[in-house]
């Protein structure tokens, strides 16, 4: 059962790295406070269903549309503030937010927002339920992100993440694509929220908080950047640690950032980015045993 | 026949006429060089016509419509393409990506539509076809930030040829490059020629302008001195005096 | 009553102003948003700490603690963040937060999560002046005057010798400096030392205010610090002093005299987002000194 939580944790953060990867792996802009989108999400389904009585099916694409909007008035502000002006931005987004809710007696304030358990065609959601869900959601992301980046819109994301002059020069519209990128990604994260909200049964501020933010990025980027076993393979990573790290609890949060920051000296582009040691070696590792293969086969059709 | 016409351009950057009532047509089919000595203006006057600026005065023609204020990728969209004179390649994207993704200039325009998959055949031996014209098809797979300026240069036209444009223009094609990528270069601005291409060429190299242009304008601290032929251009008095006195300038 | 209040803004505002240069400077230089040099702050503060019980002399203290905490920035640049010139900057801000995560821990781990009294007996040479409006604490005066000192130093050293002008250039183009001869490195390092060593200043100015310090005291001052230098112009000195006074008096003032009913901390980037939705590049424009 244990393990069962620990799973579903890691799987809500594994849907967050995928998203926030989008606006910054992606499409190139610096987003550094995407709990508060996390944030928003579990506070508008917390309401939803237990203040409104939506049921949960439902809450859980209108979490997403409540988020994703706020997002898009962030994707509005990214077109007007640049680069670091942007990162402090969003910053300065999170710690805003998560003081609405800390504040604001609408949200439960300092005491935070009980949540109503979920029910799904009348049965109550199970733990495993919960598991079930999360993972779906992440297969439809993962789904959804393979058809990007074959698509146009995976191009024009890759052009303005590397020059926007340039991609405006191919007539690439920087703006729209931005805003969307921005939406896109605010949307999932508010889904997660949404999960996130009714497994935990309790939320408060604190859960949605800057570090929350740091958390998320650093997933994506220490997995692997612009790709989308990065962010999977990042949430395991940092999302197990503390549990097997569990005997050096002390030490827990040095070596978290000791991680962080050898993998980005070392391996800035993620554990398992395009030209990192491990995925490099891990393709050729496949090559050299599918070439074998066909070799194997090839010689075997000779002979026969 | 006029593909393009600017009237009185103008462009300030607070107090410096960068552009300053500059004036010319460019006829289908042939190759103009825009000429000048360093700081006359010359990337400012593309930038301006390309829509990386807006103009402050003045008009910009294009097959009959009037596209000064437009936006840069409204104008890619109208047909003008370029290149740049500090390469901007989509360096971690591979060779073969930087050309397909010009190629889908269309697919842009709707969110819906530029969900469709991108590496369909159609898409894809276009792209391989332009690659082989500017001779990179070899480095298809490579990131193209990991080229050589010269192949880098190359790879901009082939994506600049990517959006099928009206209009090519080459910003200083040939800066920084050595004696060999230059001699290939011509070869491909040859090949260029072929299709029936009106190219703008800004170009710092005064051989190869001579050489490769049917008309030139020459630009003067923003102002047009000079238009005519290479061999006209190459006797006036006023030309050989701005490039002159920009060279004791430097001196001093 | 205002004027008090203004007068503890100012004080607060040095406090920030030093701690805000320190983030300053290595933006100016390398364009990295450093999260970490908080930690210079945090640890600089214990360092200063244990010097002053060692040795009993705050003068020493001080220094110790700066020259400590400007090697350690020496060390930081060099083997982190000049190798990652260049890259994305969410790589080296990731670094700095990551940086920043290990060094608050490794506070912990060394000298305990409790928090730590700084001696309250200080010996000043000057007493703080107490009306019957207005009182001004001797450590406020302490905190001012080496504050004006540290940034007349520092404005000294910009402006007037060689060192400062290889400065100027660097920040201005770091490559064309190196292609001009200048030895890059020396600059680099040179500016850690200060900025951290600002940093070292500030935490323990704040340790002999407050009378305590503890392992998490720089996590405030790691965010607020980027939404101060962000007010003030990225990578501009003058405008991050200016930013951080601003700042200091408007949370004091607020603070004090409305009842705000958002947390204090969340007023500097409340004051940041409602300006660069105004002036997207900031109050000042980046100065070229």
């Amino acid at each position: 059962m244990y393990e069962i939580v620990i799973a579903i944790n890691v799987g809500i953060f594994a849907l967050l790295a995928l998203s926030v990867n989008i606006i910054t792996g992606y499409i190139g802009q610096p987003t550094l406070g995407h709990a508060a989108f996390f944030g928003i999400g579990a506070y508008a389904s917390a309401i939803l269903t237990g203040k409104y009585g939506v049921p949960f099916l439902l809450s859980l694409p209108l979490s997403g549309v409540i988020a994703g909007f706020i997002g898009a008035l962030l994707g509005f502000a990214s077109l007007r503030v640049r680069d670091d002006f942007l990162a402090i931005t969003t910053i300065g987004t999170n710690f805003v937010v998560v003081a609405i809710f800390q504040y604001i007696p609408f949200f439960g304030a300092s005491l935070g927002l009980a949540v109503p358990p979920a029910y799904i065609f009348g049965m109550k959601i199970t733990y495993l339920g919960y598991l079930f869900l999360i993972i779906s959601l992440i297969v439809l992301t993962v789904l959804f992100l393979r058809k990007l980046e074959r698509s146009w819109f995976g191009l024009a994301m890759g052009g303005i993440r590397n020059n926007e002059v340039a991609a405006e020069s191919i007539g690439v519209d920087i703006k729209k694509y931005k805003v969307i990128a921005f939406v896109l990604g605010t949307t999932i994260a508010g889904i997660a929220g949404c999960v996130y909200a009714h497994y935990m049964t309790f939320i408060s501020s604190v859960d949605f908080a800057f570090v929350t933010s740091i958390t998320i990025l650093s997933m994506a980027m220490v997995g692997g950047s612009g790709t989308i076993r990065g962010p999977i393979i990042g949430a395991i990573i940092l999302g197990l640690a503390p549990e097997v790290l569990r005997f050096i609890m002390n030490y827990r949060m040095l070596i978290y950032g000791a991680l962080l920051v050898f993998t980005m000296r070392f391996q800035p582009e993620g554990l398992l980015g395009e030209r990192s040691f491990l995925w490099t070696n891990i393709t050729k590792l496949f090559k050299k045993i599918y070439s074998k293969k066909e070799m194997e086969s090839g010689i075997e059709d000779g002979n026969s | 026949m006029a593909i393009l016409k600017v009237e009185n351009l103008k462009k300030f950057f607070g107090g410096v006429k960068a552009v300053n009532g500059v004036s010319v047509e460019v006829e289908r089919g042939e190759v103009l060089g825009v000429i000048g000595p360093n700081g006359a203006g010359k990337t400012t006057f593309f930038n301006v016509i390309s829509g990386v600026y807006n103009p402050d005065g003045g008009k910009i023609i294009f097959l009959d419509k009037e596209i000064q204020g437009l936006t840069s990728f409204q104008i890619a969209r109208l047909g003008i393409a370029r290149t740049f004179q500090i390469v901007k390649p989509f360096g971690d994207m591979t060779v073969l990506d930087n050309v397909i993704s010009a190629i889908g200039i269309n697919r842009y325009k709707s969110i819906w539509g530029s969900f469709k998959n991108s590496r369909v055949s159609e898409t894809v031996s276009k792209a391989k076809r332009l690659l082989k014209m500017v001779e990179l098809e070899e480095y298809e797979k490579e990131k193209a930030g990991a080229l050589s300026l010269g192949y880098i240069k190359r790879l901009e036209i082939a994506r600049a040829l990517g959006i099928n444009p009206k209009i090519i223009m080459l910003d200083e094609p040939c800066a920084g490059l050595s004696h060999d990528a230059v001699k290939d270069f011509i070869q491909l601005f040859k090949k260029l020629k072929i299709e029936g291409l009106t190219i703008m060429m800004v170009e710092h190299n005064m051989p190869i302008a001579m050489a490769l242009c049917d008309r030139m304008i020459v630009l003067d601290y923003g102002e047009k001195i000079a238009e005519g032929k290479p061999k006209e251009i190459q006797g006036n008095e006023k030309v050989i005096e701005a490039y002159l006195g920009k060279e004791e300038e430097e001196d001093a | 009553m205002l004027l008090q209040q203004i007068i503890n803004g100012i004080v607060v505002g040095s406090v920030y102003s030093l701690t805000a240069m320190g983030v300053t400077l290595i933006y100016s230089i390398l364009r990295v948003l450093d999260i970490a040099c908080a930690g210079a702050y945090a640890l600089g503060a214990y360092v200063g700490l244990f010097s002053y019980v060692a040795t009993g002399n705050l003068v020493l203290s001080f220094l110790i603690g700066m020259i400590a905490m400007g090697i350690w920035g020496i060390l930081v640049q060099k083997f982190l963040y000049l190798p990652l010139l260049g890259k994305s900057p969410l790589i080296s801000l990731i670094t700095s937060i990551g940086l920043f995560i290990f060094l608050g821990d490794f506070i912990r781990l060394w000298a305990g999560p409790l928090i730590r009294d700084f001696p309250a007996d200080l010996k000043l040479p000057f007493s703080g002046i107490k009306t019957e409006n207005l009182t001004i604490m001797s450590v406020w005066i302490l905190v001012l005057l080496i504050t004006a000192i540290l940034l007349l130093i520092l404005w000294y050293l910009i402006t007037k010798t060689k060192i400062g002008l290889a400065w100027r250039a660097t920040a201005q183009d770091l490559e064309t400096a190196k292609a001009m001869g200048i030895n890059v490195n020396v600059v680099v390092a040179f500016n850690f030392f200060l900025g951290y060593s600002f940093a070292a200043a500030a935490g323990i100015m704040i340790g002999i205010m407050y009378n305590y310090i503890f392992p998490t005291m720089g996590d405030v001052p790691a965010y607020k610090m980027l939404a101060i230098i962000v007010l003030g112009g990225l990578g501009n000195p003058l405008g991050a002093v200016t930013a951080a006074m601003l700042i200091g008096l408007i949370e004091t003032l607020v603070g004090g005299y409305i009842g705000f009913f958002l947390p204090r901390d969340s007023i500097a980037f409340i004051v940041v987002i409602i300006m660069l939705l105004i002036k997207p590049q900031g109050l000042f424009v980046r100065k070229n000194i």
